[in-house]
């Protein structure tokens, strides 16, 4: 089948450089040309929009700044064109950057709101710059040297940065950059859990954006050869978002044909061309109503359920074997270091959520914690994994203090968790999520991953193939390339457990795995438990299934309204008249 | 099914009857065809540890959750597809978990809001009853909510319920977080109000203080019935050790 | 420079009565909509065209723009509000509040003309009136009755309680046999009919113009986040503060800069205090 996509993409470039002989008239040509200066921007907000989930309406903005600075370095300055593209895109990136490093700190509206006073803050500055501008009246924009300077030389200029464009945009998508940033937009608290810097990778891609909203704009100018303030309202910025959104989130091709539609629908009938933005609003409340994942998603799904073939298994079968030989690793059976709370205290508003807890999680052992309701265990959970810092004691590894450290930093210290209500990448594979989890292996930067340089590759393929038997280790072979989102509730509880072994941690703290899970489902959690502690690992079990904690645990641990009750073997723990008060209240 | 058969003291009409009922959350189907019944006039409690599926049982019966399956019949009317509101209209009050009362309105307001179920500008006739069931939340009736203590809030909140006159009182642990006193009294009112034909349906994890009022019993174990009986009978077993604790298998579901 | 503070404090109470519409509608649904700057675009619109194109008498005039507002509040709840709370995608709201905005600004565009049109005198006034202009008193005093009916609407009667119950733990007021649905439809139906109000008295002082929505929900918000999201006080001192501050910005400075100045009073009470001035601890940065 790669054979066959191969042919195709070469079909579709050599398709794409004989444009110029094969379309009608000049004026389609011009509008192709149009469609390729519009995709450079628009793929780079691709990923910010699409891909890591920031709407950006105003990044029209970024697109007029590397229009005038184009017009202004090449025309006024005289600079070589090619050289004040190159101008241009810094620019952008300079002012995504300047955008950036305020906005995504700011929640969703106020995140939308802040691009689009940005838009209209660039056309006051344009306004009111009139010498360096032209102001309101507009400037003229110089075009580019031989061969560039036909209409035919214009395309292929375009063509050749729309092609790197999508290069570039492509190779994130594909690797393991383009998971995280899909975590971030659809599960951020995923997207942490698994070490992925959330605020510097939205900085990241948005300053990429910028850079191809700034070159994107000087080729745009270039074609336009006249530029005015008017020509970068409001409606041209729907018209970006509202391509990407139609087209799919999470894709390249998907926004690319929505651009292409878009930019053309108005051009086919001219009724319609009047109605232009109405028309991206209407198709807008349409997509988001309807299909909100995009066209591309929705004819997916379509197609897959006309596809014959047996009715999907939701089976879970481990393969311990394959499972243990994965995950066995000298380096983990060797250390000896435990995690533990040393008497530690929280309180929130005034009551103290856990009072004086020593808990010490070893190498190699199940270590269960039961509590009735509202004893403290999620909190001490919560605060093992990051979450809450405590007022007293502290959380180490070790000799290391881990009580001020944040989230992220957890996987790269070998300490993975699960969570309650599962957290999955819905539009993504079972296997794409798992490889989400290697995440903390990932040392490729955004620009080593974006030119597919041999690094970025090499760690993917490595992800791919641990992710790929971490899997089938934990019973999801049947549904390795299955969307997450077609899971039963126990498949999606095993593919937790595999995302967080990806990340190949010491210590694994398991919430409430057994919770929905049939008896049978249980025996396989248990299988699977017990080949993570035959491999080393330390596994903090929290639980309300008792009879399950104390068949599976090494130790248990009790609490009850953040107290320690009792702690030992599980035998001993079960008979505890103490324990036993705190349940039946006998 | 063979719940009814079972003795139950005088014979009372059937208040509430839920019926094979099937609950999921999202992809997770957490209620396994339950099937329980509270007689009019009777205290009626549901033990099981947590996670086992209490609460997502009275959420599904009082319309807050959709159901899977299974139908819920009050006072011979087919709730199933019913909203809250009718519900509660129709004689069914929860009192949720965690003394959710409205931090943002005083103490006499969210007792009115206890009554706009049946009277869209809330019913001043109903508060009198009420402050001298309650003399501690009296004092303070013009307070707002957010200066009452967490159990000060609890007795709020159930007697938010009770304003609202209802047939059946579904109380959802109350206990979570309060003094054994605050515990003691709440279940008092409930039973005293009980004694005077109010039914009620007490969720509870402390199996002691609610074994103390109760007519009636069930056990629930990850989403099904597996016991029910009469708290003597209850009280005489091991099988509430073996549920909350493990060992011996639970005894198979009716 | 009287009339520079009486023009500011007058653009201030429209971006005030603006961020209260606001504040109602994200009271019940949580939801910051897009089309809360539009509605007061359409009650501008609307009430020129009934008083210049129909000839209709002031009040009616007030009433129909009352109405639009209100129809347009309610259609945004059904079409872009209700079916898409349950959905878990956090940012669909988003997406169709924009749309329905998108929407209707171009709709109006194509109808109306995208030309500012002047409104007319709602009471017999010259011209030449100076400060006593109604159009700058006219947006302060709807404003004032706003926010003064909302206080009274919230602590007098059942049905605002039910708003403030609703707005604090719309489960909780479900168990206790709130229609939420309903009362949220209705939250959607008395912000459009204050926003409809709100931009009848703004005409004069905006004048009728399509674009206005999108101005409006763009300052709208500053005012709102400089005050604090669900703060009825803030909402109105942001609003005046905004309005003073970027009157005497253009007085002192030309008007060139007067977004950039609006967002960067933002940034400064942001950077100080992320919930605004009078707002609850809700908004967490990232």
């Amino acid at each position: 089948m790669k054979n066959g996509k191969g042919v195709l993409v070469l079909l579709a470039g050599v398709s794409l450089v004989a444009l110029p002989y094969w379309a009608g008239d000049r004026y389609q040509l011009h509008l192709a040309t149009l469609i390729g200066a519009y995709w450079v921007l628009i793929s780079g907000l691709n990923l910010v929009t699409g891909f890591s989930g920031q709407l950006s309406i105003g990044h029209v903005g970024l697109l007029a700044i590397g229009a005038y600075a184009f017009a202004i370095v090449a025309g006024k300055l005289g600079m070589s064109p090619l050289l004040a593209i190159a101008v241009a895109g810094a620019m952008g990136g300079s002012c995504g950057l300047l955008l950036g490093l305020p906005a995504l700190r700011l929640p969703d509206f106020y995140f939308a709101m802040a691009t689009l006073a940005f838009g209209l803050m660039v056309t006051e500055f344009v306004l009111a710059q009139e010498h360096l501008t032209g102001g309101g009246i507009g400037i003229a924009v110089p075009g580019f040297p031989a061969p560039f300077d036909t209409p035919r030389g214009t395309y292929w200029l375009v063509l050749i940065f729309a092609a790197i464009a999508t290069f570039l945009t492509w190779n994130v998508a594909r690797l393991m950059w383009g998971r995280a940033l899909i975590s971030i937009r659809d599960s951020v608290v995923t997207a942490r859990a698994v070490g992925v810097p959330v605020y510097r990778a939205k900085l990241t891609v948005f300053v990429f954006s910028g850079v191809s909203a700034g070159v994107g704009g000087a080729l745009f100018a270039s074609l336009q050869g006249y530029i005015t303030p008017d020509t970068f309202v409001f409606d041209l910025g729907m018209f970006f978002f509202v391509s990407i959104i139609i087209g799919g989130r999470g894709s390249i091709l998907g926004p690319f044909i929505g651009t292409v539609v878009l930019t053309a629908l108005p051009e086919l009938a001219s009724p319609l061309a009047k109605l232009g933005t109405f028309l991206y609003g209407l198709l807008l409340l349409a997509v988001v109503l309807l299909v909100p994942e995009g066209v591309g998603a929705s004819v997916q799904k379509l197609v897959a359920r006309f596809r014959p073939g047996a009715r999907e298994s939701h089976v879970v079968t481990p393969d311990l074997a394959l499972l243990a030989a994965a995950i066995a690793r000298p380096d983990v059976a060797s250390r000896k270091e435990s995690l533990h709370a040393a008497a530690v205290s929280i309180a929130f508003g005034g009551i103290k959520a856990l009072d004086n807890i020593s808990l010490e999680l070893l190498p190699g052992e199940i270590h269960g914690l039961i509590g009735p309701n509202g004893s403290g265990k999620t909190t001490l959970l919560n605060l093992l994994s990051g979450y809450y810092q405590p007022n007293f004691g502290s959380v180490k590894v070790g000799d290391e203090d881990l009580s001020r450290a944040r989230v992220q930093r957890r996987p790269m210290l070998g300490i993975a968790r699960t969570f309650q209500k599962p957290r999955l990448l819905a539009p993504l594979t079972v296997l794409d999520n798992v490889m989400l989890g290697c995440w903390r292996d990932s040392t490729a930067g955004f620009l080593t991953t974006a030119l597919a340089l041999p690094r970025a590759r090499r760690e993917d393929r490595a992800a791919r193939e641990y992710a790929e038997k971490l899997v089938v280790g934990v019973g999801l072979a049947h549904a390795v390339g299955r969307r997450a989102s077609l899971l039963e509730h126990a498949e999606q509880r095993f593919l937790e457990i595999a995302r967080a072994l990806a990340a190949r941690p010491r210590f694994i703290m398991l919430d409430e795995p057994a919770g929905g899970l049939t008896d049978a489902e249980i025996g396989h959690l248990a299988d699977v438990i017990l080949v993570l502690r035959d491999a080393g690992l330390g596994v903090l079990l929290v639980e309300h299934h008792t009879d399950f904690v104390f068949r599976v645990c090494d130790r248990v641990t009790t609490l009850d309204l953040g107290k320690m009750i009792k702690h030992g073997p599980p035998a001993e723990v079960q008979a505890d008249p103490e324990v036993i008060r705190v349940y039946l209240g006998a | 099914m063979r719940v009814d058969a079972l003795p139950r003291g005088e014979q009372r009409d059937v208040l509430l009857q839920v019926s094979d009922l099937h609950v999921a959350y999202g992809k997770a189907e957490v209620v396994h065809g339950v099937t329980l019944s509270v007689r009019a006039g009777e205290f009626a409690v549901v033990l099981g540890r947590n996670g086992a599926g209490k609460s997502t049982i009275l959420h599904a019966i009082s319309g807050l959750i959709p159901k899977r399956q299974g139908t819920v019949m009050l006072g011979g009317v087919d709730v199933t597809r019913s909203k809250p509101r009718e519900i509660v209209r129709g004689g069914a009050i929860q009192v949720l978990e965690g003394h959710r009362v409205f931090t943002s309105l005083s103490v006499e307001d969210n007792l009115l809001i206890g009554t706009y179920a049946r009277n869209p500008h809330g019913d001043r006739t109903k508060l009198e009853r009420i402050y001298e069931m309650f003399p501690e939340i009296a004092e303070k009736r013009h307070h707002s909510a957010t200066r009452l203590s967490g159990g000060q809030q609890q007795i709020l909140a159930v007697a938010q319920g009770l304003i609202g006159d209802p047939k059946l009182l579904i109380l959802d642990e109350p206990s979570a977080g309060l003094a054994p006193v605050v515990i003691d009294r709440i279940l008092n009112v409930a039973a005293a109000e009980c004694a005077r034909g109010m039914a009620v349906l007490l969720v509870e994890q402390l199996v002691d203080k609610a074994l103390r009022h109760a007519h009636f019993c069930y056990v629930v174990e990850t989403g099904r019935i597996a016991l029910a009986s009469t708290p003597a009978e209850l009280r005489g077993s091991d099988v509430l050790k073996h549920i909350y604790l493990g060992g011996k298998p639970p005894v198979k579901d009716i | 420079m009287g009339t520079v503070l009486l023009s500011g404090l007058a653009i201030g109470a429209v971006y005030a009565s603006t961020a209260l519409v606001y504040n109602v509608m994200y009271s019940t649904s949580r939801v910051l909509s897009a089309t809360t700057g539009h509605i007061l675009m359409l009650g501008a619109v609307f009430g020129a065209w009934f008083m210049v194109g129909f000839g209709l008498p002031t009040i009616v005039a007030l009433v129909g723009a009352i109405l639009v507002g209100a129809a347009f509040g309610f259609a945004t709840e059904v079409v872009a509000i209700r079916r898409v709370l349950n959905r878990s995608d956090q940012h669909l709201w988003l997406l169709s509040t924009l749309a329905v905005a998108t929407i209707v600004q171009q709709a109006v565009g194509l109808w109306w003309g995208t030309e500012p049109k002047p409104f007319p005198r709602v009471l017999p006034q010259d011209f030449g009136a100076g400060p006593f202009d109604q159009k700058y008193w006219l947006p302060i005093f709807v404003m004032i009755a706003i926010a003064v009916g909302l206080d009274l609407f919230y602590r007098r009667t059942m049905y605002g309680k039910i708003f403030l119950a609703m707005s604090e733990d719309a489960f909780a007021a479900r168990a206790r046999g709130v229609a939420t649905d309903r009362v949220r439809a209705v939250s959607y139906l008395i912000s459009g009919a204050i926003g409809g109000a709100a931009g009848f008295a703004a005409g004069q002082l905006t004048f009728a113009y399509f674009a206005l929505g999108l101005a409006l929900t763009l300052n709208g918000f500053i005012a709102l986040a400089v005050g604090g999201l669900g703060s009825n006080v803030g909402a109105v001192i942001g609003g005046l503060a905004l309005g003073i501050l970027s009157t005497f910005a253009t007085y002192f400075f030309g008007g060139e800069y007067q977004q950039t100045i609006s967002i960067g009073l933002l940034l400064v009470v942001l950077l100080i205090k992320p919930e605004g001035l009078f707002g609850a601890r809700k908004i967490r940065p990232v």
